[in-house]
């Protein structure tokens, strides 16, 4: 599965809509609910384009699924977006090594926006 | 003048100055010398009427800090023709200024003399001064424990030999700070009885004075300052009403620590709060949003569903804008307003928030006039701005009464203007300033959703950009919002 977003998220509504989102406009994605999980999808399914991670997660955090990811080096091109709609959040999404950081509520445009240059530069390098 | 006459001079001048006088030869024999002197150094008639200066001196050596090196610069100066001017310091505390000249005889030197002056009481005076600024400027500290150690550290040797200030902390005594002179002994653990009366308690225990004031703020005491005097040292009413100012403003520091302790705490858990619930609420938020916007896109423009839809929408986003502003405000108090600066074109941002409100427009009925002249890029955060734009067009559908909008935005020197017209209900002159406040709405009258900090949050993002807002209204006229903004990011 090539081109595929991994969605992860302990509310599972969001889960769902995004995935429903993306699936419209001919996205693949899977969703998780902690790091963890994301974890076991990534060792089983391979790099996604994208990760959408919200960085307030029970289990395994989010600031702690991207270090993991980031170590990765099976994983270096993958897109990573940071989620959240806590108050810290943005100075926290400053320290990790995030592509992009979205301000809950996202918005449709807003989403397909934030995935696109992963999807866009098939196999090419991450613009960071 | 005769010598009878000379001697009598001499004499009635000696009695009536407030120093102590003494002159002595050089065989070590005392010549003259006042009551008052006797009276200064506690030396018995008997004994003086020997005028033997040797004898005086072996009587008056222990009552200093330091006999010897007092009878060292006794000798020195014996021996020299230079005058002198020093400060002799008493172990009872005592503090002598001390003035002495050679006395000639023609040529020769042919004596001492010697004046004292009593400054006990400025020296005590200007050490308790002293004391007292340095104690205040210890306890405006925030780290309690740290004053304390520090206030009793510099109350030895002055209040006592040793002190200790304990506070009662849920029924149980606490020694907080404590301080000593080399062995000597600290003061018991809160002795005060009962920590009910006010004032200072002075007792003896064991040969030693103790003097205890109470710590309070503006209420009960809770706590307890104490000290233990120097042997054969009894408090004077002066060390009392000392003892009892450092009660006093250590009392009220400890009980402003407290204060700032507990608002610092319920600062804390009302961020948490509001972050919480920030995060909760912008979850539903998004899978509301992200859902209504998939059907949108699949609803036929004559679909009678669409306008649910859009209203769902709506909801959706004054939802969003409610958190955003909670948590604006909460910022804005606690004065934490991060920016994000970039290049943002402000005629970009007005077409966005435009396009954005485009459906509240349509239905307020206010017809929306654009006039955007000129370059209006600036060094700005976008989202801010965003903010700013939005919040003045919101109020303007709002309050505009369905009569036009008109939307200025041009370059005027180093800033960009923003001007935001309606022609509504309009602001009575004595609610202007009102409506820049938080939780305050001019048409306070009528409930029209909101917190009604729409204007605070955009005169605080306004003012940290560096950049001025005005307003201008009339009721039955409507309202004119200006911002201008600095293009350029304040350094």
């Amino acid at each position: 599965m090539s081109g595929w977003i991994l969605v992860v998220d302990d509310d599972p509504d969001i889960c769902e809509a995004i995935e429903i989102v993306l699936g419209r406009h001919g996205i693949p994605a899977r969703s998780a609910g902690d790091g963890r999980s994301a974890l076991a999808i990534l060792g089983e399914a391979g790099p996604p384009a994208a990760m959408l991670i919200d960085l307030h997660m029970p289990v395994m955090g989010g600031a702690e699924l991207v270090a993991a990811v980031r170590r990765d080096p099976a994983l270096a091109r993958v897109r990573l977006i940071g989620l959240s709609g806590a108050l810290d959040t943005p100075a926290i999404a400053d320290e990790l090594s995030l592509d992009q950081f979205l301000v809950k509520p996202i918005d449709v445009p807003a989403l397909l926006a934030a995935v696109a240059p992963a999807l866009g530069e098939a196999g090419g390098a991450r613009g960071r | 003048m005769s010598s009878e006459l000379e001697a009598s001079l001499l004499r009635a001048t000696l009695d009536a100055t407030a120093d102590g006088i003494l002159a002595v030869d050089l065989d070590g024999h005392v010549s003259i010398y006042n009551q008052r002197f006797l009276s200064m150094w506690e030396i018995p008639g008997w004994l003086a009427a020997r005028q033997q200066d040797e004898v005086l001196l072996d009587f008056v050596a222990d009552q200093l800090v330091d006999p010897l090196e007092f009878l060292h610069g006794v000798r020195d100066l014996y021996r020299s023709e230079r005058d002198s001017f020093d400060v002799l310091h008493f172990k009872d505390g005592r503090v002598f200024e001390r003035c002495s000249r050679p006395q000639w005889l023609g040529e020769a030197m042919v004596g001492r003399v010697w004046s004292f002056h009593d400054v006990s009481s400025a020296h005590r005076m200007l050490e308790n001064i002293e004391f007292l600024s340095e104690a205040s400027r210890l306890l405006v500290s925030l780290d309690l424990a740290r004053a304390l150690e520090g206030l009793v550290g510099c109350a030895v040797p002055l209040l006592g030999e040793s002190a200790a200030a304990d506070l009662l902390e849920g029924g149980v005594a606490r020694r907080v700070a404590c301080a000593a002179s080399g062995t000597a002994p600290p003061p018991p653990l809160l002795c005060r009885r009962g920590l009910t009366t006010a004032g200072t308690i002075i007792c003896h225990h064991r040969g030693r004075c103790h003097l205890e004031v109470p710590l309070a703020g503006h209420g009960e005491p809770f706590g307890v300052l104490s000290f233990v005097g120097q042997p054969g040292r009894r408090y004077s009413i002066e060390d009392r009403e000392m003892a009892a100012e450092l009660g006093r403003r250590a009392g009220l520091a400890i009980q402003n620590a407290r204060l700032f302790e507990q608002a610092r705490e319920a600062v804390r858990a009302r961020d948490e709060i509001l972050s919480t619930t920030a995060h909760e609420i912008r979850g539903p938020i998004t899978s509301i949003r992200l859902a209504a916007q998939t059907l949108l896109e699949e609803e036929r423009a004559d679909s009678p569903r669409l306008s649910m839809l859009n209203l769902i929408e709506r909801a959706d986003r004054r939802l969003a804008r409610f958190v955003d502003e909670l948590i604006d405000v909460s910022r804005l108090r606690t004065g934490v307003m991060a920016f994000e600066f970039e290049k943002v074109d402000l005629r970009e941002v007005i077409r966005e928030v435009c396009a954005r409100l485009e459906q509240d427009l349509v239905r307020s009925g206010s017809p929306l006039t654009l006039r955007l002249d000129g370059d209006l890029t600036g060094e700005w955060d976008r989202l801010r701005v965003d903010q700013i734009v939005s919040n003045l067009l919101s109020n303007a559908i709002k309050f505009g009464q369905g009569r036009p909008i008109r939307v200025v935005a041009l370059p005027s020197g180093r800033f960009a203007k923003l001007i935001v017209r309606d022609h509504g209900c309009g602001i009575p002159a004595d609610r202007l300033e009102a409506v820049f406040r938080p939780f305050e709405r001019a048409g306070a009258t009528q409930h029209l959703g909101g917190l009604g900090l729409g204007l605070y949050i955009v005169k605080s993002i306004v003012l940290q950009l560096g950049g001025e807002v005005r307003i201008w209204s009339k009721v039955g006229l409507g309202t004119r919002l200006t911002v201008c903004l600095p293009r350029r990011r304040r350094t």
